[in-house]
């Protein structure tokens, strides 16, 4: 059919050229080149009339989740790659709204306090790409990005018991190279007159690069950006995966599968429409449904004590934010302040509100089939703000939100890589809370892994699927 | 004599005005010059325009001429630390103020009417958080409510400056 339309075309063609103007030659030939190449395998013609919200048929990297690891992954893919159009990025969200999507409902934060030094990079890496992120992201002819910043820093607080893994990260963060200070009792009340130090045996106060911004600019700005490099944006439900199997023995004797995703099911939202969108590889950046796009491809589905049955440990964890209003609080200086009872709060605009939450125990995890808030849960908070702040006795609650934990249950850090057995799955989920802030850092990370070979500028190895299979966990100390 | 900076190499240094105040081992301002006009471009200009610096004890302030020249009196001082420093009208941004991270005794910055100055250099400023006494930042048009929250760290500052 193919051979029938170029000749025809071809012999149109030829004899325009002896009849028309000169001028037209060029646009000729142009025309002719796309319907050439339009006729190869592998583009994107289709002889019957397609619905164009539907993906395209075919994709070279499939990314799973359109939050800001998504979006920062599709991103980095495109500017690292060397010729124009070299990957062909789709991007696969299953809700436009985002209206439970993790990113949008979190808090903001960006810390470089953490106690694994690879954290510690990520979150300084991400804070370097928000200082320039205009040179990364500003799109010709559109408005800036403005990420509303507030550099506030974090100021963490430590009672007795735990002011000693307090001092072993400060010593950690101020190797890495991240600008922590550490404070008395008597520095704090100095520089805080508003906080109550009863317990308080040590402070560590970030001095830079700490601080709230907007998600939601950093998730459009990566959309915007990555859209108009090229990537492809579909929303719909990743479904299932076509894949092949490669049974292979090992020197005892077992059988092992490898597998290899040849096709991604990706269904139109209230419809039973689904293209299969055949891909090379998928990335998993799904959130907190990581855990069920990886069920799809059998992660976790085969025998106990096999690699094929560890699943992947990430789960959604729900968690609440609350909206107070208090007149005579902190005000304009207040840093992100995280107590040693786990209750966190930081300051919302400048009208005396506050959003303020708590970790709560295991026992009392709430359940995730909504995002319903549990408004007497406020009362387990209320104690501890009020004990650290006294401003805090009167305060009023105007609001609250809910959101999701991408939560890692095994050792709460992110899982970064690819599957040993699904060769074409990469991972980059299971942050449990701190995927917004090291998101600009994982998704060049995950570029190099996909396009280099290898992660290049920051290690990641530590994160990779491995520690899951050996059960080592790597724990961040104090963790919130 | 009078010569540009851009002409500056450590070996010219050598050559010293002996002048009335104490000679002493060489100082952190005659480093920092050097190091402003061989490494960043923001300095270089920002010496060679309307920059001005003043020393500890002295009343006077070091500025560039006309034709963009800067004396070498400067060199008289090398023993004394920087006070006070104007860059006002020019680039000077977050990676310009490497240059000034070693002044230790910094009591006055003007950065007023710089373009390029926005909430990321105000966070930086806590290197001066025990000495920085005024801080004129008026007519940055990149400041907003989030670099402000990040002068909360400079402790004895009285700050001025508008929009």
């Amino acid at each position: 059919m193919w051979l029938e339309c170029v000749s025809s075309s071809c012999k149109r063609k030829a004899l325009m050229l002896w009849t028309g103007p000169t001028s037209g030659i060029s646009s000729l030939f142009k025309a002719f080149r796309e319907k050439a190449a339009d006729a190869m395998p592998g583009s994107d013609w289709t002889p019957f009339e397609k619905n164009s919200s539907l993906p395209p048929e075919r994709a070279d990297i499939v990314i799973v989740g359109g939050g800001v690891v998504g979006w920062s992954i599709a991103y980095w893919l495109k500017q690292k790659e060397m010729i124009r159009d070299g990957v062909r990025v789709l991007v696969v969200e299953r809700d436009p709204t985002y209206s439970q999507a993790s990113t949008v409902l979190s808090a903001g934060g960006i810390r470089q306090q953490f106690s694994l030094p690879e954290n510690i990079h990520l979150s300084m890496a991400s804070a370097d790409f928000m200082r320039n992120i205009n040179e990364h992201l500003s799109v010709l002819n559109d408005d800036p990005v403005d990420l509303q910043f507030n550099h506030s820093g974090y100021l963490f607080l430590a009672s007795e018991k735990v002011a000693h893994i307090m001092e072993e990260n400060y010593s950690t963060q101020r190797y890495a190279g991240a600008k922590v200070s550490l404070l008395s009792p008597t520095q704090l009340k100095e520089k805080c007159p508003w906080i109550n130090t009863d317990g308080v045996v040590l402070a560590s106060y970030g001095l830079e690069n700490e601080g709230w911004f907007d998600p939601w600019m950093l998730l459009n700005a990566f959309r915007r950006k990555a859209i108009s490099m090229g990537v492809y944006q579909c929303f719909g439900e990743v479904t299932g995966f076509s894949y092949t199997t490669n049974t292979m023995t090992t020197a005892e004797g077992d059988k092992v599968d490898f597998r290899r995703i040849k096709y991604a099911n990706v269904q139109m939202p209230n419809s039973l429409e689904y293209q299969p969108v055949e891909c090379a590889i998928v990335v998993n950046a799904a959130g907190a449904l990581s855990g069920k796009v990886a069920e799809m491809m059998g992660i976790g589905l085969g025998p106990k004590d096999t690699i094929s049955g560890i699943p992947l440990p990430v789960e959604p964890r729900k968690r609440f934010i609350y909206v107070v209003h208090c007149p005579n609080g902190p005000g304009l200086d207040t840093p992100f302040l995280v107590d040693y009872s786990g209750v966190y709060f930081r300051r919302e605009g400048l009208g005396g509100n506050y959003i303020a939450g708590m970790s709560p125990e295991e026992e009392e995890e709430p359940e995730t089939n909504n995002l319903e808030v549990d408004h007497q849960f406020f009362q387990n908070i209320w104690p501890h703000l009020a004990h650290r702040v006294p401003a805090f006795e009167c305060l009023k609650v105007k609001s609250a939100w809910a959101g999701f934990y991408d939560y890692n249950t095994f050792d709460q850090n992110g899982i970064v890589g690819m599957h040993p057995l699904v060769n074409n799955m990469f991972f980059a989920t299971g942050f449990s809370g701190h995927g917004l802030q090291h998101s600009p850092a994982i998704g060049r990370a995950m570029a190099e892994l996909i396009l280099d070979g290898g992660f290049k500028t920051l290690d990641l190895s530590a994160f990779s699927f491995k520690r899951i299979m050996t059960k080592e966990p790597i724990l961040e100390r104090n963790i919130v | 004599m009078r010569r540009s900076c851009r002409q500056v190499t450590l070996l010219s240094a050598a050559s010293r005005y002996w002048s009335s105040s104490p000679v002493a081992p060489p100082s952190k301002q005659s480093r920092l010059l050097l190091f402003l006009s061989q490494r960043f471009h923001d300095i270089e200009t920002l010496l060679s325009w309307s920059s001005w610096f003043k020393n500890r004890g002295q009343s006077e302030w070091f500025r560039s001429d006309r034709r963009g020249k800067f004396s070498w009196d400067f060199m008289n001082h090398r023993d004394t630390s920087i006070e006070e420093v104007d860059v006002g009208n020019t680039l000077i941004n977050y990676t310009g103020l490497e240059n000034l991270v070693k002044q230790r005794g910094l009591r006055t910055l003007s950065v007023s009417g710089c373009a390029e100055v926005d909430d990321w250099f105000l966070s930086r400023l806590y290197i001066f958080q025990d000495t920085l006494e005024e801080l004129d930042i008026s007519n940055c048009p990149r400041i907003s409510v989030g670099g402000l929250a990040a002068l909360q760290k400079l402790r004895y500052t009285d700050q001025h400056g508008r929009k």
